[in-house]
């Protein structure tokens, strides 16, 4: 199918198809959102308000079931960091937009003051249907019905009563191979922007789409063989398909960089409860529906994914991953993996970021809501989210709002959203990262921590930081997963292969880093309009005086190194 | 004159045995020795390439020299998202 651009006005109730402007034809991802923002969005505007757009773009690769990149980008301006956002997630999304021949969808226009929608989207159009059932509704029981209505083929876009509420951690999520909605487009509160236009649910049938046109099939093909091959071949997606995400666990708590009681220390007592290693000893020993490897796309030859289960056979969560362990294990001080899997659970089925409501918990205990290692009293503050009181909106809006309201200092936050599991106290140069992103504090904006470089050490790490955070802007333009990356990265020149194929324009030899400055370049002139400064670009003050137990380290990268990354992006 | 080291053996490195899974070894070697030393003397099937080498918790070169009572990870290497 022709690619168009699908415009939806809730207001109006009206989907249109756009020509594709020539300026986006070889955007795709994360880049398309850059251009369609600042071509559409004025950067001062109220995130919740009428003026700013919810966009939907595929990776440029995405439709063809290359493994690993059929991602879908969401993205506009955040409720959370009030700069540009994108964020990516797995899942049926992006491939069956692709089939659709949507190279982006936009939610835009006049706001709505009642009633809730649905977006249904086919071969033959877009239409708006009146959702009121699904109101309040947690995602897992709003997604049942979904599909018991518009069959088990569809894909799904929803939000749960976090983005109902306007929540800024409120995600997107996505269904994955298995019709799970747990693959989620969670950072930046983009959720909250679907429930600012009061859209519930986008229900994508693409049983009469078309996989997208490739200008050489053959090409293409070879291409794709020499890619999967690679990534196959290479160790780390051994490493991934057995241990998941959850094999950094140790492996950071090692580096002395595990958040552990709100980031007050980097080595967690409790580790060995909650290390990759040992929840693949217990998924094994349990046996199904655990599953210590799962794909949550179709064609994914990694499958790091994973099923936890109880011990006495029921399905908790899928997946359980490693971002989370930390901040809703250690972080918490709760060291028992199925404490943390049933945390996840609610927090998923609210529609919320883990990562963002972990780092919101630890300020939390912090200010004396919970105490650290306390699971119950960790469910009561999720609980109170759900029920919509002023206490769980507060939490449900994230660490940096939190910490204002009950006057805690030690907030890990950069452009008022949480940093992921890794102090960058101890792996600095994740610590340039989240202060220069112009993504905040983000896990998928470029890590450092696989880097063979002393990671408590300042010198060298702006230079690394801007190298990975270039190369991961590349690859959410192409709707690569990051760990398909390390396929690409030892079969040189196939993404120029592939996007020739494709599309027929050959993109250079360094079309991965050209898309990625370019992508990079928009955010920041983004953000740039929407009023940051250099200070948004910073570490919080605490984290720069006040030494990380074991290594007794501060976050010493000088200023100037920060503000001296863009100049050469 | 020997040291002793600890090594902590990670993901895919940990050993299935008769008696469960090793993920631990005390490692003596000659004064002097070098992580790559280690790698041959433990029989670590990866190469120190695709390995992420920490002593007391900071990354190393495979030439770095061990000193008695040295905690060693040997990390297979693998990145977050």
């Amino acid at each position: 199918m022709d690619e168009r651009v699908w415009r939806v006005n809730v207001a109006e109730g009206t989907v249109r198809r756009d020509p594709v402007p020539t300026e986006w034809e070889r955007l795709g991802g994360r880049g398309l959102i850059a251009r369609a923002s600042l071509d559409e969005i004025d950067p001062t505007c109220d995130p919740l308000g009428p003026g700013n757009k919810l966009v939907w773009a595929s990776g440029l690769l995405v439709g063809h079931m290359l493994s690993s990149c059929d991602r879908i980008s969401v993205g506009g301006k955040s409720p959370l960091t009030g700069g540009i956002k994108e964020s990516n997630a797995g899942g049926s999304t992006g491939l069956k937009l692709a089939y659709l021949g949507v190279k982006a969808l936009i939610l835009e226009g006049p706001l709505l003051s009642s009633g809730w929608w649905l977006l249904h989207l086919s071969a033959d159009g877009g239409a708006l249907q009146p959702a009121e059932d699904l109101a309040g509704l947690g995602v897992h029981e709003a997604a049942h019905r979904l599909l018991e209505r518009f069959g088990n083929k569809v894909g799904l876009a929803l939000i749960g009563p976090g983005g109902e509420m306007r929540l800024q951690a409120a995600g997107i999520q996505n269904l994955d191979k298995d019709n799970e909605p747990s693959r989620i487009n969670a950072r930046g509160g983009l959720g909250a922007l679907m429930g600012a236009r009061r859209l519930k649910a986008v229900v994508i049938d693409s049983s009469q789409g078309e996989k997208p046109r490739l200008a050489d099939a053959e090409g293409f093909k070879a291409a794709q063989k020499r890619f999967t091959q690679a990534l196959m071949a290479h160790p780390q997606t051994a490493i991934y398909r057995d241990f998941g995400t959850a094999g950094l666990a140790a492996m950071v708590d090692g580096f002395g960089a595990l958040p552990t009681c709100n980031f007050s220390i980097g080595h967690f007592q409790g580790i060995e409860g909650i290390t990759g290693e040992h929840m693949r000893d217990v998924l094994l020993a349990r046996g199904k529906p655990s599953d210590t490897s799962h794909a949550c796309m179709a064609g994914c030859t990694i499958r790091s994914s994973n099923v936890f289960g109880s011990a006495d056979g029921e399905k908790i969560v899928s997946p359980l991953e490693y971002e989370t362990i930390g901040l809703v294990g250690s972080n918490l001080g709760i060291g028992d993996l199925d404490q943390i899997a049933h945390l996840n659970a609610a927090i998923d089925d609210l529609g919320l970021d883990s990562i963002e409501v972990g780092a919101a918990l630890g300020v939390a205990a912090e200010a004396g809501l919970m105490a650290f290692g306390d699971a119950a009293g960790a469910r009561g503050l999720v609980d109170e989210i759900r029920k919509g009181t002023p206490l769980g909106r507060v939490l449900g809006s994230g660490a940096a709002m939190t910490g204002q309201v009950f006057g805690i200092r030690r907030v890990p936050v950069v452009k008022r959203q949480s940093m992921p599991s890794y102090d960058p106290r101890a792996i600095k140069g994740t610590g340039v990262t989240y202060a220069t992103s112009p993504q905040g504090a983000d896990h998928t904006a470029g890590l450092t921590v696989r880097a063979k470089v002393d990671h408590l050490k300042p010198e060298g790490q702006a230079e690394l930081s801007r190298g990975v955070q270039i190369n991961m802007a590349g690859y959410d333009c192409l709707g690569v997963c990051i760990f398909a990356g390390f396929g690409f990265a030892s079969a040189p020149g196939v993404i120029r292969e592939l996007l020739m194929a494709r599309y027929n324009w050959d993109g250079g030899e360094e079309v991965l880093q050209d898309l990625g400055r370019q992508t990079l370049r928009m955010e920041r002139e983004f953000n740039l309009a929407a009023g940051f400064t250099a200070v948004d670009d910073r570490i919080p003050e605490w984290m720069r005086t006040e030494p990380l137990p074991p290594h007794a380290t501060v976050f010493d990268i000088p200023d100037e190194e920060l503000d001296g990354l863009w100049q050469s992006v | 004159m020997a040291i002793r080291v600890s090594v902590r053996l990670h993901t895919v490195l940990r050993r299935k045995t008769p008696e469960g899974i090793v993920d631990r070894l005390e490692v003596d070697l000659p004064e002097g020795a070098t992580v790559q030393a280690l790698l041959e003397a433990a029989a670590i099937p990866l190469s120190g390439d695709a390995l992420l080498l920490v002593v007391n918790g900071r990354i190393v070169k495979p030439e770095h020299v061990l000193a008695e009572g040295d905690q060693v990870r040997l990390v297979p290497a693998m990145s977050g998202g």
